[in-house]
């Protein structure tokens, strides 16, 4: 039986953006950032924090890091809430971040309708239960149409009326020439956490949970 | 072969394969006669049921998690069984009216759940578990806690954490909630501190009780520093009896497993279900509970007959694969699997109850390697023996009781050294 105290703690962590904006963080938390920021094609990275506790980082898209928390092949996870929102998945969520703030929001030309025309409205998204919940809590029939990216060309396109999207900054609506019409919630990142693994390795990673709480804190 | 045919079975469901399928069965058969050495009678019950029926007994059960038909020969909707335990109070409050309290049943089978929208996506559960039907109090608990306990040490688990919580707690403090009590709820079961706050805040809840669900998400862990914070944390919600009994069950749970104990009071996702202490039991490897269970005092009298109830199931799957995350050996020997040359060798292998087969040739067998251990053959009243996957042959001069142990030990040997 090996030690659980040396085993490592196993976070699965969003590449790209979301990473930039989590370094600080987890510098914060006394975590040795190098091999997370080294050019490198590895997609495990070990890590030590300064009390020499192990952590591997395993390097995803941020749409996996939640299955890889769920089946457990990671104890933790950090993911945008845009996510967690989009499929139900059966995690703990023991911490925000306060990090890669935005909000989903329902867009479109300036002063156009979101409750109803003569047919469905048309939604281009990336976000098809995000979006179909909105529109069912007030009752507006939509047709969504499942987009992967560039969503903005849509209603310039006439491929739909209106679009779901994350909103960030609103620069990319603003020179497509669209605008927000109404806020569906506001989204940052959080920790998540595998229900069994959180409670068969406490000792290990609620000091980590606690150490990036104080992070956030302070940052 | 019409390619649009779809060959693979539906979506979580699955066909396990020889091994796997044998360690399912074997994990079943060790863990259900466990169950019957603490005088657990086996009952089977049917693969699908009047939908209203198993509705009644899963108030809480979300609808999209069912499978449904309409059964073509009364046009009522049918529904395969999501949970046994259901069927098990139906047979209690029923067929077994007219026997005495306490009854203690176990079953065996599979059952059906959709588990929409997750990653994980298995439908197909098979489960192995007991209800103790109409005793209540701490004994009882502390009977089924132990025989859970028990059957995980039967099968050679000796690593795993029985994770303990409380349904009276988490209700005790949602009771001051008069609407928007599932969302809190719902937070709360996902420790989700900024969920917490944004629906006490639309239910404008107070905030001492805001406070409370709070210490819910956090109160989990060892039970002696939880059961100390949670006397501090939920003073205004008056559970310090509960607390008492939890405190009382786990000293005494402690006396009867080496498992190690934890307490989580912020698991409300059964607390539509349960009435009082519930249970899971945790161990490295599937990321979810190997066995969960607890105290549903109001689901027997829901069939019309006022008895208490408690009890667990394992999800087999998980305990298999629990099993095979360790280091250890996953079972007791399975039954070394021989081919012989011919039906007489056979026959005198089977009376020694040494599984035996015959094929036409050696070559068949060894390329049947992953079915068979060892090869067997008869010559002037001699047995060979041939381990499949090593090279030297030794021979056996009859089948004895020590030859049997030979043979095992030797094909057992062979097998660790290609699995390791």
């Amino acid at each position: 039986m090996p030690d659980s105290s040396a085993r490592a703690t196993t976070i699965a962590i969003p590449k790209g953006r979301v990473l930039k904006q989590l370094l600080p963080i987890l510098q914060n938390a006394e975590i040795d950032t190098e091999p997370l920021t080294r050019e490198s094609r590895k997609l495990i990275r070990a890590t030590r924090t300064r009390t020499g506790a192990p952590l591997r980082f395993l390097m995803l898209k941020p749409d996996d890091v939640p299955t890889y928390v769920e089946y457990g092949a990671a104890e933790l996870g950090i993911v945008g809430r845009d996510v967690l929102l989009e499929r139900s998945y059966d995690l703990f969520v023991p911490l925000e971040l306060g990090i890669g703030r935005c909000r989903v929001a329902v867009c479109g030309r300036p002063g156009e309708k979101t409750t109803a025309l003569g047919r469905p409205l048309r939604i281009a998204t990336k976000f098809p239960e995000i979006a179909k919940r909105h529109f069912d809590q007030r009752g507006v029939p939509v047709e969504l149409i499942y987009v992967g990216g560039s969503v903005e060309l849509a209603p310039l396109t006439g491929l739909a009326d209106l679009i779901v999207d994350i909103v960030e900054t609103g620069e990319t609506l603003r020179q497509n020439g669209l605008e927000v019409l109404e806020d569906i919630c506001e989204v940052s990142a959080v920790v998540v956490g595998n229900r069994v693994g959180i409670k068969l390795a406490q000792e290990r990673v609620q000091p980590l949970i606690n150490a990036l709480a104080s992070a956030v804190a302070a940052t | 072969m019409d390619k649009r045919l779809p060959l693979s079975p539906p979506g979580g469901t699955q066909d396990l394969l020889p091994r796997e399928a044998e360690h399912i069965a074997e994990l079943g058969r060790v863990v259900s006669s466990r169950f019957a050495s603490h005088g657990y009678l086996r009952v089977t019950t049917p693969p699908f049921e009047h939908a209203e029926v198993l509705e009644r007994g899963l108030p809480g059960i979300d609808p999209q998690d069912l499978l449904r038909f309409v059964e073509p020969d009364t046009g009522e909707v049918a529904l395969l069984r999501p949970d046994i335990t259901t069927q098990i109070a139906r047979i209690a409050a029923t067929r077994l009216s007219d026997r005495p309290a306490p009854l203690r049943l176990s079953y065996l089978g599979s059952v059906v759940r959709r588990r929409h929208g997750r990653a994980r996506r298995q439908r197909q559960i098979y489960q192995a578990g007991i209800e103790l039907c109409g005793a209540s109090g701490q004994p009882a608990d502390l009977e089924v806690l132990e025989l859970a306990s028990a059957a995980c040490r039967a099968v050679g688990l000796d690593d795993f954490q029985m994770d303990l919580a409380h349904a009276s707690i988490g209700n005790a403090v949602l009771a001051r909630v008069a609407h928007g009590r599932e969302d809190i709820a719902d937070a709360i079961a996902r420790k989700d501190a900024r969920d917490i706050d944004l629906s006490c805040e639309r239910a404008g809840v107070k905030s001492a009780t805001r406070d409370m669900a709070h210490a819910l998400a956090t109160l989990y862990g060892p039970p002696a520093t939880v059961l100390a914070s949670a006397r501090r944390l939920l003073k205004r919600a008056k559970v310090t009896r509960v607390l008492r009994e939890l405190e009382e069950l786990i000293e005494a749970l402690e006396t009867r497993t080496t498992a190690r104990l934890s307490l989580d009071l912020g698991e409300l996702r059964g607390r539509d279900y349960y009435t009082g202490v519930s249970f899971t039991v945790l161990a490295e490897g599937p990321g979810e509970a190997i066995a969960s269970g607890g105290r549903y005092d109001d689901l027997i009298p829901r069939f019309g007959r006022d008895l208490a109830g408690v009890g667990f199931a394992f999800d087999l799957s998980h305990l298999a694969w629990a099993l095979s995350a360790g280091d250890r050996r996953a079972l007791p020997e399975r039954d070394i699997r021989v081919v012989a040359g011919d039906e007489e060798t056979a026959r005198a292998l089977r009376a020694q109850h040494i599984a035996a087969a015959v094929v036409a040739d050696e070559g068949e067998a060894y390329a049947r390697a992953w079915d068979f251990d060892a090869v067997v053959r008869a010559r002037r009243g001699e047995f060979q023996v041939k381990v499949i996957g090593e090279d030297d042959r030794f021979s056996l001069a009859r089948l004895d009781q020590e030859t049997v142990g030979n043979l095992s030990r030797r094909v057992a040997r062979v097998r660790k050294g290609a699995s390791s």
